[in-house]
């Protein structure tokens, strides 16, 4: 039995033989797990994103926290409140439809002069915060608040009554006919009405998200726990406040052995990871593409740029690691433009925006 | 740290929506309708007025329809095919342009209002008696795949900042997907860990930002700025020398692993060979032989590593292992602190009380 950080305080004592004085300081610290999936050779292992992926099935059998904060081995977070800068963002009265809050990437260790223009700055702060007066910024990568359900293929809450926005009253003629040739297959999103706990249809999660009962029967405790609270008239579909200070449940074998067979490299097989579900497989930016289908279902995203760098990493510093990092981008973004993710056919959910998007993909 | 906007003075929910069209509650757009880059002084109260740059953008579109108007209207005869490809060219330089100019005219900021967020789920309610918090969960994931190309000592840190985030304990894991599945980045995290122990309460007790240990010692500001309690410089400079430890520890990792490996090895060797001799001895007849025993990575606890091995055989290779686990138990009550925390004396504090599962079987998984 492994027990999970306890939820009260746990105060330093004077008496302890520690080389520090805590008396007073909270001393728990967070659940920490190590994660390899497995691999065996004849399988496609889909790189980083079949890794998020193995990763998000874990967790959500493990502790199935509602939000998902995704960052690269080389990037720390350098404000340590930003966790609940991005919460504010998730928590906020029509924040349930929001997928995912981008944080700006930012390096140090730069050369002062930054010949190789490492920092971006024109994509990060000019192009970003544009698309967030649309739908919202693309996904990059790394320092990233997921919703969960989102993640799993789900449609944004009350996307029946979606309304036609801003930005796509401003071009009527091209919503339209986009709309007539959209939804392929990979598009089409995962119904679940109007996220009553009912009308999810969990007779077809088997299909989609494989055959782990743990894993299927989490997926609407995720949903209820992502909601906002329901503390004023105006929230729709909120939870009562205080339903989250249940403590969690104790970590047993089954469960640890349960999460183990999800990140077999035989549990994809015949469902819809990688392609309607979790990370993308097939592009070689695959962030982008995740993102981008996210947005098609309707979902809204926010760039949330905080006084204090809320995350930072260290970029690359000779010529040869930039150019190689264009270059992927670059390869990545034509593949997108001649794929059937191109922005021009996208969905009538999907706004003007991703057109925007494509454009700096393509500039970039 | 200034805020971004004045919003603080606002608690309310509700007078922040009003004001915003957007209904954001905890979170106040500011609608800008300049790009507006900041830099890391004080800024964010002076914008350029946003007449000229869309004025400007207006210029240039009419000077661009203009243009492509003229070179239209003024075909060269000579070069027709020339002619033809710059068209082609210049719209379509015309089009992706206006496409990179439609978001930009109408960026926006947003603030958010963290004291609203607290006093909503962090505070007693006649709902929350406790004042226990009621935030949702977040799964913090930390990918890496090599650790050779991205070195532990990084990833380490990067873990040690995220345990020692500002949010609920109980509401907050982190998960380290190792794509490679070495030893080596299992163990470093397991050293991350350990120094956990000191320096997540020491980041708490003092207000340390930012909270990675490496970036924080190399601070070119003056790490004494605002701090008032008495035992700072006394925490600071012990936390200072147990951080450089758990650096040379981390930096012998590879060197500790293969020793140790190599211990094992010999002793599996030499135990192997024992027991060739005494089947010799009992009468059998077959000539010997040496033993050959796959070269394995250990575990300081003695146990095979199930992810890749420093020599690569079948099962322990890239691309080739089975899918693991492990889930640190982090030290909860804090009682087993020494001062000088030798290399055997951390392992038997950390590893040996793992939680170790794997995948049942070869055989199983690969029906």
């Amino acid at each position: 039995m492994l027990k999970p950080p306890s939820d009260m305080p746990m105060y330093g004592n004077i008496n302890e033989k520690t080389p520090l004085d805590f008396a007073g300081v909270d001393t728990r610290l967070p659940m920490l797990v190590y994660v390899s999936r497995e691999k065996r050779p004849g399988y496609d292992h889909n790189k980083k994103a079949g890794a998020m992926n193995a990763l998000v099935r874990a967790s959500a059998i493990m502790s199935n926290g509602p939000f998902i904060l995704n960052l690269d081995c080389d990037h720390y977070i350098y404000n340590s409140k930003a966790l609940r800068e991005g919460m504010c963002f998730m928590m906020d009265r029509g924040g349930d439809r929001l997928c995912y809050v981008q944080f700006p990437q930012r390096f140090e260790g730069i050369d002062p002069s930054d010949r190789y223009a490492n920092h971006n700055t024109v994509f990060f702060d000019v192009n970003m915060r544009a698309l967030d007066g649309l739908q919202g910024p693309v996904y990059v990568g790394t320092g990233c608040l997921f919703r969960r359900i989102a993640l799993y293929g789900f449609d944004p809450p009350r996307s029946k009554d979606h309304s036609p926005g801003f930005c796509s009253c401003c071009l009527p003629r091209r919503r339209k006919a986009s709309a007539s040739n959209a939804n392929p297959e990979e598009t089409m999103a995962l119904r679940m009405g109007d996220f009553d706990g009912d009308s999810m249809n969990l007779a077809t999660f088997p299909k989609k998200f494989g055959n782990s009962s743990f894993l299927i029967d989490s997926i609407p405790v995720a949903e209820f726990q992502g909601r906002p609270l329901a503390d004023h008239p105006s929230v729709k579909n909120g939870r009562p406040p205080g339903a989250l200070t249940i403590p969690r449940e104790m970590l047993d074998a089954s469960i640890v052995a349960e999460a183990i067979s999800v990140i077999s490299c035989w549990y994809e097989e015949k469902t819809e990871w990688g392609i309607r579900v979790g990370w993308i497989y097939g592009s070689v930016t695959e962030d982008v593409v995740t993102g981008y289908r996210m947005h098609n279902r309707g979902w809204k995203s926010v760039y949330c740029v905080t006084q204090r760098d809320a995350f930072r990493g260290t970029a690359p510093i000779n010529l040869t690691d930039r150019l190689h990092q264009v270059l992927r981008w670059a390869t990545g973004s034509v593949e997108i433009f001649f794929s059937r993710n191109n922005a021009l056919f996208a969905s009538s959910k999907m706004k003007v925006c991703t057109i925007c998007l494509s454009s700096i993909v393509i500039r970039d | 740290m200034k805020p971004l906007h004045p919003c603080h003075a606002e608690n309310k929910l509700v007078v922040i929506s009003n004001l915003i069209p957007c209904a954001y509650g905890y979170t106040k757009i500011l609608l800008h309708c300049n790009f507006h880059v900041p830099s890391s002084s004080s800024c964010c109260s002076h914008f350029v007025p946003p007449i000229p740059s869309r004025l400007l953008v207006l210029i240039r579109l009419v000077a661009l329809a203009f243009f492509l108007m003229w070179r239209i209207k003024h075909q060269n005869e000579d070069a027709i095919w020339l002619w033809g490809m710059s068209i082609v060219c210049e719209l379509w330089f015309a089009f992706s342009w206006v496409l990179d100019q439609l978001p930009k005219l109408c960026p926006i900021n947003r603030a958010t209002d963290l004291s609203v967020l607290k006093e909503k789920f962090e505070m007693p309610t006649p709902n929350n008696p406790t004042g226990k918090s009621d935030l949702p969960g977040i799964d913090i994931f930390v990918s890496t795949a090599d650790p050779e190309k991205e070195p532990v000592l990084v990833t380490a840190n990067t873990i040690l900042s995220i345990l020692a985030a500002d949010y609920p304990v109980e509401k907050l894991a982190c998960y380290l997907s190792d794509d490679g599945g070495a030893l080596l980045t299992f163990e470093a995290m397991a050293e991350a860990a350990s120094f956990a122990n000191l320096w997540v309460p020491f980041c708490r007790k003092h207000d340390i930002e930012p909270r990675n240990p490496d970036s924080y010692f190399n601070l070119k500001r003056d790490p004494f700025k605002n701090k008032v309690k008495p035992d700072f410089v006394k925490d600071r400079r012990r936390i200072k020398r147990e951080y450089d430890e758990f650096k040379v520890r981390v930096n012998g990792l590879p060197d500790a692993i293969r020793r140790r490996s190599d211990a094992y090895h010999a002793r599996e060797e030499i135990q192997a060979m024992n027991l060739q001799r005494e089947k010799l001895k009992g009468g059998g007849d077959e000539p010997f032989e040496p033993v050959k025993i796959p070269k394995a990575t250990w575990m300081a606890d003695g146990t095979h590593w199930p992810g890749t091995w420093l020599q690569p055989s079948q099962d322990h290779a890239r691309g080739d292992h089975a899918g693991i686990i492990q889930v640190p138990l982090l030290s909860q009550s804090c009682a087993t602190f020494h001062h000088h925390l030798s290399q055997s004396c951390i392992w038997s504090r950390t590893v040996l009380t793992y939680a170790f599962f794997r995948a049942s079987g070869y055989a199983e998984t690969t029906k």
